[in-house]
């Protein structure tokens, strides 16, 4: 009963609110309302923060180009890498301020040689090698040369520099037995200068030394120097001069520096005999191509068939194996009776093939002084 | 600049381990994965004699060592006419660089003395040629002068394991069926031989049909199955004395196809009764016997596992002769014959890995081999009838009966090579079937 009242009461309120709705004007409105027009522009993000940047003037068009700029950095320093090419010219100038950009350029065309700049945080100096160009002018301060007489200590040869200072042969280090041995070489007759001015940097005795030392090649080299180095001996003049001798520091002046500093960080392996080129897969695969022609499997046990040997052996530089050396390292996959059967087959098949010594690359003798097989049966296994 | 610098000395330190690296590489490792099966060449200059008796001794074990190894086809015997070096002294240092002129790979050196008490003595080395060593010591035997064969096949056995890892087979022997006469109306005697065809010994008349001889594991008595007025019975042979005796079975039981169990204890047969046959073993000190298979099918040629645990036979319980493999002490069998022609004669390898059979199928027979689960089976041989393999000792070589067709066939004993290589006739005096190697000697 009372249903219908409410019902009555709220179908009342919703007509009336929409009367309200359909006859009140702005609801109802459809007339355009008046618009005003901006012109719109797009713009870059570079354009926007130089717009936003303080510095910068509100100046909306100008801003795109100087988004650009950051680019402009990147081509410096190629420019620049060309620099250590000329550094030949001369030595001593470097120390010019500049090297900044340039070395960075430098290292990664030349990743080896400029780890040995390292020779000395103070040598910063020896940067120099960067920029021949620069001028004579910088040679005031020759000093950078002086990097190798802090060598001059340490016996090993000092390739470089020797021509710097032809005079001084004091201290003929004639590692070398040949009596060809260039006094003038080993020498760093610079010493005096650098001394001077480098007796700080000296504190690093290691360091330096080795920078400058290229102990193999310079032994070979003696016999066509002489004359270059007596000649160069005659303009003394110390600093500067020595036009001759020049152009090899130069180059080699950051080079050797980087290599010292390898060189220092390794000492005991520096000694060391260059290994050569490794093996290329052609020859390893010629290598186990030969040991396995005579590896006969004919006459061993089902059992020596399934176990497989590591052999190791030293081979000499001529190609054959020391059989007093061949060795059981390893074996896996059957009994001691048949590991020593399998190990002996084995021997019998490096032994055999190179007796005549394998055909194997001398220069990279290091690379297979000593060689290690391992004689997987499983292909031949009998089944 | 000394940033720079400091960031070259960084770099430069961080290359320090590779530049060391580079200066010295480790050791080059190549894996070897192919090589070659071919005989091992091998050289053995006769032997020297240590006086004018034991002359003929040398040569002629000089010649039983080298047709040891060669009749394995693992090794290749160089010619003697190809040797650089003579050996007229036992004790010389070997010249390593002649023998490994003419690709020798070992070297068998010895010597033969007959000694003051008649006695023979033999003696040898064994050199790796490559490797400028002996493998292993010099050895010495010493025996009567009759027995110089064994002597030699003793030294052979020696040279064989050094090199192969495996024990020897040639000090050996085989007990055979000889037959003789037409084959409508052949006759049969038991014989046993050197594993060479050597020696031959008829150890029975001819009177009866003799098939399946089995060798004891210590090779002192032989079981064979004689058929005596029809009736298969099976025997007991001591080979010391030559006296047999038979297994005792019911009146109207047939037994055949026995076997020894690897100690020797039992032995493993088939019995027929009332038309089954079904598979027995019997312990030997005690007589008691049990039956292991129920099966109304017929079930025979039960062959023990190395270690006693198995036994392996043949069953026509599905229709037609399969391969099963139950346990020594009864069971139910497990098939594992797979093939669709007929599997027989199933015999245990001494190592265990492997058990030998006959197949027959497409009328053709076939000697093979397959894993103790069936898998990996193989076929070795086939002929127009190949059957009954037996082992060598080592496991390496298996022996059977060939025969061939026609009125005029005629059985033989051949060896093959587990590998499926060297098949061979093995001599013997004229036709022969059913061989069982026995175990070497000695041991």
């Amino acid at each position: 009963m009372e249903m219908p009242r409410e019902l009555y009461a709220s179908a009342g309120l919703h007509l009336a609110l929409l009367l309200v709705l359909i006859l009140s004007p702005k609801l109802t409105r459809t007339d355009p309302q008046n618009f005003q027009v901006t012109g719109v522009t797009i713009l870059s993000n570079a354009e926007f923060e130089a717009m936003t940047l303080p510095g910068t003037a509100p100046d909306v068009e100008p801003p795109p180009e100087p988004a650009a700029p950051p680019p402009p950095a990147e081509p410096e320093p190629q420019p620049e890498a060309p620099a250590p090419e000329p550094p030949a010219p001369e030595v001593s100038q470097p120390e010019a301020a500049e090297p900044p950009a340039p070395e960075t350029a430098p290292e990664p065309t030349e990743p080896l040689e400029t780890p040995q700049a390292s020779v000395s945080e103070d040598v910063a100096i020896l940067a120099p090698p960067e920029l021949g160009d620069p001028s004579a002018e910088q040679s005031d301060t020759p000093t950078p040369q002086e990097a190798p007489r802090v060598a001059p200590t340490p016996a090993p040869a000092p390739p470089p520099d020797v021509e710097v200072a032809p005079e001084v042969v004091e201290q003929p280090d004639p590692t070398p037995e040949p009596a060809e041995v260039a006094e003038p070489e080993v020498e760093q007759t610079a010493p005096e200068e650098a001394a001077t001015q480098i007796v700080t940097e000296a504190e690093d005795p290691s360091s330096a030394p080795l920078a400058s030392i290229r102990p193999p090649s310079r032994p070979n080299r003696p016999a066509p120097e002489p004359e270059p180095q007596t000649a160069a001996a005659e303009p003394e003049p110390a600093p500067e001069p020595d036009p001759e001798p020049e152009p090899q520091p130069q180059p080699d002046a950051q080079a050797d520096a980087i290599a010292a500093a390898v060189a220092a960080a390794n000492t005991e392996t520096a000694p060391a005999p260059p290994a050569g080129p490794p093996l290329t897969q052609g020859q390893r695969d010629g290598f186990r191509i030969a040991v396995q022609g005579c590896w006969n499997v004919g006459s061993l046990s089902s059992e020596a068939l399934q176990t497989t040997v590591t052999v190791g052996v030293s081979m000499l530089p001529d190609g054959r194996p020391d059989a007093g050396s061949i060795r059981l390292i390893e074996r896996s996959g059957g009994s001691e009776t048949a590991a020593t059967q399998a190990f002996e087959a084995a021997r019998r098949a490096i032994i055999r093939c190179g007796v005549n010594g394998y055909s194997l690359p001398s220069e990279s003798y290091e690379h297979w002084r000593e060689v290690e097989m391992v004689f997987n049966p499983e292909g031949m296994r009998l089944r | 600049m000394f940033r720079q610098f400091r960031t070259i000395l960084l770099a430069a330190l961080c290359l320090v381990p590779f530049a060391a690296a580079a200066q010295s590489p480790g050791p080059l490792r190549i894996e070897i994965t192919e090589g070659v099966i071919e005989p091992l060449p091998f050289a053995i200059p006769t032997f020297v004699a240590e006086n004018s008796g034991a002359t003929d001794a040398a040569q002629d074990i000089t010649r039983v060592i080298a047709a040891d190894l060669r009749g394995t086809g693992l090794f290749r015997e160089i010619p003697p006419d190809a040797y650089i070096s003579q050996v007229t002294n036992f004790n010389a240092a070997v010249q390593y660089a002649d023998w490994q002129a003419i690709n020798a790979q070992a070297l068998i050196t010895g010597s033969v003395e007959l000694a003051a008490n008649g006695q023979l003595v033999v003696r040898f080395r064994l050199f790796d040629v490559f490797s400028g060593q002996p493998l292993g010591d010099g050895l010495q035997f010493v025996g009567a002068p009759d027995s110089w064969r064994r002597m030699a096949h003793a030294v052979a056995d020696q040279v064989y394991e050094r090199i192969t890892g495996e024990t020897g087979y040639f000090d050996t022997r085989v007990a055979f069926v000889a037959e003789e006469g037409p084959k409508d109306a052949r006759l049969t005697r038991l014989a046993i031989m050197d594993y060479d065809g050597a020696n031959v010994q008829f150890l029975t008349g001819n009177e009866n049909l003799i098939l399946s001889p089995r060798f004891s594991p210590d090779g002192s008595t032989v079981l064979y199955t004689a058929l005596q007025d029809g009736f298969p019975t099976v025997y007991y042979m001591d080979l010391g004395s030559i006296s047999t005796r038979p297994l005792t079975t019911a009146e109207g039981a047939s037994a055949f196809t026995p076997r020894f169990s690897p100690d020797g204890g039992r032995i493993v047969f088939s019995l027929s009764e009332g038309g089954n046959s079904d598979i027995y073993v019997e312990t030997l000190a005690t007589g008691a016997r049990s039956r292991l298979t129920t099966s109304p099918s017929i079930e025979a040629s039960p062959s023990f596992s190395p270690d006693g645990s198995q036994i392996v036979f043949e069953s026509d319980r599905t229709g037609t002769q399969q391969i099963y493999v139950m346990d020594a002490n009864g069971g139910e069998p497990r098939r594992i014959s797979r093939g669709d022609g007929r599997y027989s004669t199933p015999v245990w390898s001494p190592r265990g890995d492997l058990i030998a059979f006959t197949y027959q199928s497409g009328g053709r027979f076939h000697i093979g081999v397959m894993r103790t689960d069936g898998s990996e089976e193989r076929l070795l041989t086939s002929s127009f009838l190949d059957e009954g393999p037996t082992w060598s000792p080592n496991g390496r070589v298996i022996m059977f009966t060939r025969e061939t067709a026609g009125a005029d066939g005629a059985p033989a004993l051949y060896s093959v090579d587990i590998s499926g290589r060297n098949l061979q006739r093995v001599a013997s005096p004229g036709m022969a079937s059913d061989p069982a190697w026995g175990p070497r000697q000695g041991q």
